[in-house]
């Protein structure tokens, strides 16, 4: 137990010392993680909006393979990732691997299926009215589905979340495509893995909390965004 | 000069017809209203002409005007209204067409509509009429050539109906085409210069037929609706005092004798019209007030009626639709 206790008290001393590894790590994690939640949210979204809002042919097929791709394990898609940019691949010419950039690339993939299947159960749950009273007010396409998003912006926001919570707790990823490399793809989820196997429980449990503490952020302010929405 | 011509226009969802083979002009400058029984087809009509619905057949023709985002305003039947204030719902045409002036003609309509008060108000705290209000302003102050109105009186009371009625005639006399959809006949015949009846995936562009202002009166223990002094139709209904009332063309028999039936209702008359109508035949008696019926061709043949000729036409009480 004292061991523990001391292990707590060094995190809080790292956290408050404002060790500049921790905060190096931490805004990495960050950095990498709101980056492939920001594209898979470009891309997330407009193909949750066409899967809701269009009739087409394959459109079920679509939805099954966005409903698996939410269910794969993060190791699957970093093996998928990393047999295309490893050096023998058709993209290991272009020198990816290890570097934010493959987390990136990969993270997106765990966001994106995530992003475009909360934002088609919403856009299909939502009146279609919006759209047709856009239009029959003369807005262009593009102004209605504007105004169709500005409509859904809260669990819209809440899916993109969703997304930056899913990449910046995974691990898989991050390990296999960034390789843990310090000061530069060192993630909270590798450093607390590797500080674990090391023996530094201080280190890992003040990344544990930082992780927490982001977490709880992000899901405080959706609640908040959701509150004030309701009350207006 | 028309507006719109429809040709053998088809609309279906999910292999229910719900429009079939629907010829109409609508002219430049007049208000028509859509009437018939709810789920007949006047929102999807509404629709196809808003060019929100595609028809499945036929053709629409929208004439003389290059833009039809431009020129056609579409209020729906329960509307929706963005979650923001009232001011920027009434002013969301105007923003997507950029135009000018906003403020000012937001101020304009709302007061014609009496809800200038609430143009800070979020949506969410409005009241059923106000938020009809509101969908109905918003459509107004376009002052397209075209406006369409799905059920505009629903949820207004009589005070707000003549707001409305202002609003209507202000845009008829800039010229401005109306087309309205109602299932409140007494309505349609208030405010529309041409009622259009959708009956059975088909449309009637004539004034529906057999309709009738009178007074419900009760004598011996039964009710009737009468007419004039000569005229009254026994009716199976509760309430008394003024109403309208309409007779289906279809449910009225045609015959040379009169007949021992079940039908509380047989008048004499005689046949002054006979006019073919393609897979029917719209036979009309003068029997103190002018009858219609829609017999087919086979039955008018079997019959062997011709113009001047007394005939006994008989319905049920049930056949009477009384508003």
């Amino acid at each position: 137990m004292n061991y523990i206790g001391q292990s707590v008290t060094k995190a809080f001393e790292l956290i408050l010392g404002f060790d500049p590894d921790i905060y190096f790590i931490v805004w990495t994690s960050v950095r990498i993680a709101a980056t492939s939640a920001f594209l898979a949210t470009l891309a997330g979204v407009p193909l949750g909006l066409l899967l809701a809002l269009k009739k087409f042919k394959g459109k079920r097929v679509v939805s099954a393979i966005l409903n698996t791709l939410m269910a794969v394990p993060t190791v699957v898609i970093g093996i998928l990732v990393y047999s295309f940019l490893t050096h023998q691949a058709p993209l290991g010419s272009m020198g990816l691997l290890f570097t934010p950039t493959a987390i990136v690339i990969g993270q997106f993939f765990l966001a994106f299926p995530i992003v475009a299947a909360m934002v088609f159960s919403v856009a299909q749950g939502k009146d279609k009215k919006i759209l047709k009273t856009a239009y029959g007010l003369g807005a262009t396409p593009f102004g209605a589905i504007k105004s169709f998003i500005w409509e859904i912006k809260i669990p819209l926001l809440a899916a993109i979340m969703a997304g930056f919570g899913r990449v910046i707790g995974e691990v898989g990823v991050a390990m296999m495509l960034g390789g843990n490399i310090y000061r530069y793809t060192r993630t909270m989820t590798t450093a607390i893995a590797l500080e674990t196997s090391k023996g530094e429980f201080a280190l890992g449990l003040a990344l544990g909390f930082i992780l927490l503490i982001v977490a709880l952020g992000v899901n405080s302010t959706v609640s908040y965004i959701n509150y004030r929405s309701e009350k207006a | 000069m028309s507006v719109y011509k429809l040709e053998k226009i088809k609309r279906s969802y999910d292999n229910n017809d719900i429009l079939d083979n629907v010829n109409l002009t609508f002219e430049d400058g007049k208000i028509y209203c859509l009437v018939g029984e709810i789920g007949c087809g006047k929102t999807t009509l509404l629709n196809t002409l808003a060019f929100l619905d595609a028809p499945q057949g036929g053709n629409l023709f929208f004439n003389n005007l290059p833009s039809r985002r431009k020129n056609i305003s579409y209020c729906m039947q329960q509307p929706f209204l963005f979650k923001t204030t009232v001011f920027n719902n009434i002013a969301y045409g105007l923003k997507a067409r950029r135009e000018n002036k906003v403020n000012e003609k937001v101020n304009n309509i709302s007061r014609l509509f009496g809800i200038d008060p609430l143009l800070d108000q979020k949506v969410s705290r409005l009241s059923g009429g106000q938020t009809q209000k509101v969908a109905l302003a918003r459509t107004f102050i376009l002052d397209t050539p075209v406006l369409l109105l799905d059920e505009p009186t629903a949820n207004l009371d009589e005070a707000s109906i003549q707001l409305l009625e202002g609003a209507l005639s202000q845009s008829r006399k800039k010229g401005n085409t109306i087309i309205f959809a109602t299932h409140q006949l007494d309505i349609a015949y208030r405010l529309a210069d041409e009622v259009i009846t959708i009956h059975d995936r088909q449309v009637f562009p004539q004034s529906y037929q057999n309709f009738f202002a009178g007074e419900i009166i009760s004598s011996n223990g039964l009710k009737s609706f009468k007419i004039n002094d000569q005229i009254a139709f026994i009716l199976a209904i509760d309430k008394e005092g003024q109403a309208k009332a309409s007779i289906d063309p279809k449910e009225i028999i045609i015959s040379k004798e009169k007949f021992t039936s079940s039908a509380r209702n047989s008048l004499p008359g005689k046949v002054i019209s006979i006019i073919d109508e393609g897979k029917i035949v719209k036979l009309t008696a003068d029997c103190g007030i002018k009858l219609v019926s829609q017999i087919t061709h086979k039955s008018l043949d079997e019959l062997g009626i011709n113009v001047g000729q007394n005939v006994f036409l008989t319905f049920k009480t049930s056949s009477i639709k009384v508003y």
